[in-house]
């Protein structure tokens, strides 16, 4: 038995080689992998509520939207809408605590008939509407969604 | 027996810690690879959303788009035509919605994503295809297009709008009158005090696109109106109160007014409508409150034969914000009701599909929108008549005062706003894909 030899030095030392490589690949993969994992649930969960606020703003109409406010050179007006806060399962959340996602609608409308202060829309108007989704954590945008209204239009 | 390795033998550490790790990798490729797929899809499912509002964005788009229009030009004018520009992957005009990734492409067409462009008559789709991060969706709506009707320019400024030939023996209207093609026969026109306009020319008593024809007594236009015969007048053409005769005209504009009437009245005849119960023998009550498909635009529906009876219809319950419109459905019509209506002047009896309609037993009230029809005329019309083709006999009259068109056919919320054109709107057909 003892004429049989065991395991030698640089073999140990080649397969501590292999074994903390992969260990080093696989963790760093692991990571990655996770990372896209979260970015997939968070583009789904943004899309969802993205969405679901253009369809809103469908369902109040061209005629209904809240007005902007004028820009200084008549053409168009803009209204930015309160920033929305939603948790990780895109339930709507009062206030940032907690929060996971935010949202926020900006319709832009041009042509406008100007009186005053005041603008007025007709058939030849384009209500512009795009709804931003930000990652709260790091306030970067994660998905834009927009649409045009138009009177009578769909 | 002995399974497994056997860590005296000599080597057996390397291939070990090879097969444990090419395992672990093919592990850990695995499970990237799912995440992977997973963002993608959530990517491409996020993009095809995107792209379906984008593609609802080209529609708008073109919507607003014809609003723009409709004032002035032809009709088939006013829609981007289902051409492919030289280097688009896609045919119509390019757009896209501020802000966001991706494009659209839009035209219109007589069917749903067809090729065939709209000619200013018949049905119009608005088609959009839209490409965003690679995902492509399309949508196609179906619209309603009128031509501007402001004061003065429109053809319901006119008594009679007789898109061919007429002929006549005789009778007067109170209104103008446009004919476009040969006028025969005696009449007298315009014996009140309305006068037409045809795009900035006013003071408007005969526009006459053909020639006059002299059959018996000349042809009179009263009241110092002008006229306009683009044709040869042969005997005269009687000018009461100095109106003066004009040789050059705009000839196209009867054929414009063709195409405008004829998609307003195929427009009416899908619109949503309620048939009318004709089954009392004399008096036939319409309440026009009770139809509520289409707001203040109250569309009804009979048979062609249905109106042969001689009856009398009152429109009941109707108020000065009703446009009230019947589609009598038939080719052949010979007019037998009287009608009785508190705004006469907003009633359109709307003859899509009629060919012939003869006015004798009884005066015809309201406005007569029958572009295909020949009108054979024994009795007065008390309203616009708007017809291929006008045939009188003895001397019935055309009344205006009182009865000229002021009804909305836009109708429901549909009615343009300070600006607007012309109206455009979505019909509710609609598909995506």
């Amino acid at each position: 038995m003892n004429r049989q030899r065991g395991v030698s030095l640089i073999e140990l030392l080649i397969s501590s080689l292999i074994v903390v490589m992969v260990l080093v690949v696989g963790a760093n993969a692991w990571v990655y992998g996770m990372q896209l994992s979260v970015a997939q649930y968070k583009t789904s969960v943004a899309s969802q509520i993205a969405r679901a606020d253009v369809e809103r703003a469908k369902i109040v109409g061209f005629a209904n939207l809240p007005l902007g406010t004028i820009a200084g050179n008549s053409l168009s007006a803009t209204h930015n809408g309160a920033v929305e806060y939603f948790d990780k399962n895109g339930v709507a959340l009062g206030n940032s605590t907690g929060a996971y996602l935010s949202l926020q609608r900006k319709i832009v409308d041009a042509p406008i008939t100007v009186s005053g202060t005041t603008y007025t829309l007709s058939s030849v108007s384009k209500r512009t509407i795009t709804t931003t989704v930000k990652d709260t954590s790091n306030n970067t945008v994660v998905l834009v969604l927009g649409t045009v209204l138009a009177k009578d239009g769909l | 027996m002995k399974v497994g390795l056997n860590f005296n033998q000599k080597g057996s550490v390397l291939p070990a810690v090879l097969i444990m790790s090419a395992i672990g990798s093919a592990l850990v490729v695995g499970s990237l690879t799912t995440a992977g797929s997973h963002y993608s899809l959530s990517v491409t499912r996020a993009n095809s959303e995107a792209a379906l509002l984008v593609a609802e964005a080209g529609l708008n788009d073109e919507l607003a788009l014809i609003s723009t229009k409709t004032a002035t030009g032809t009709a088939s004018t006013w829609v981007t035509a289902p051409t492919k520009i030289s280097g688009q992957p896609y045919a119509g005009r390019k757009g896209s919605v501020a802000g966001t990734n991706g494009d659209f492409w839009v035209y219109a067409s007589t069917t749903p994503y067809g090729t065939t462009p709209w000619t200013g008559t018949g049905p119009v789709y608005l088609n959009s295809t839209a490409v965003v991060g690679g995902a492509i969706r399309k949508a196609s709506m179906e619209v309603k297009i009128a031509a501007d009707t402001p004061t003065g320019t429109s053809g319901s400024d006119f008594n009679a709008l007789v898109f061919n030939s007429a002929t006549t023996q005789g009778g007067h209207s109170e209104g103008p009158v446009a004919v476009c093609g040969t006028w025969q026969g005696p009449y007298e026109i315009n014996q009140h005090t309305t006068p037409g306009k045809v795009n900035s020319i006013g003071n408007i008593g005969l526009w006459m696109c053909g020639n006059l024809t002299k059959s018996g007594n000349v042809k009179k236009v009263f009241n110092g109106y002008d006229a306009y015969v683009s044709g040869s007048i042969s005997g005269s053409l009687q000018m009461l109160g100095n109106g003066t005769i004009y040789k050059t005209m705009d000839e196209s504009w009867v054929g414009t007014q063709q195409s405008l009437w004829t998609s307003r009245s195929e427009t009416l005849e899908t619109t949503p409508d309620l048939r009318i119960n004709v089954s009392d023998p004399n008096n036939i009550n319409v309440d026009v409150s009770a139809n509520t498909l289409n707001g203040n635009l109250r569309v009804f529906w009979v048979n062609a034969t249905d109106v042969k009876a001689l009856k009398t219809i009152n429109f009941n319950n109707m108020t000065k914000d009703d446009t009230v419109v019947v589609n009598v459905i038939g080719p052949t019509v010979d007019w037998g009701w009287t009608v009785n209506a508190p705004f006469k002047n907003r009633l359109c009896w709307n003859f899509v599909c009629t060919d012939s309609i003869t006015v004798k037993n009884r005066a015809f009230t309201g406005m007569m929108l029958a572009v295909h029809a020949r009108v054979n005329q024994y009795n007065n019309i008390q309203g616009n008549m708007i017809v291929n083709n006008w045939k009188n006999f003895g001397a019935p009259e055309l009344h205006f005062t009182g009865f000229k068109f002021e009804g909305s056919l836009a109708g429901g919320s549909s009615t343009p706003g300070s600006n607007a054109s012309g109206t455009v709107g979505f019909t509710g057909s609609y598909n995506a894909s």
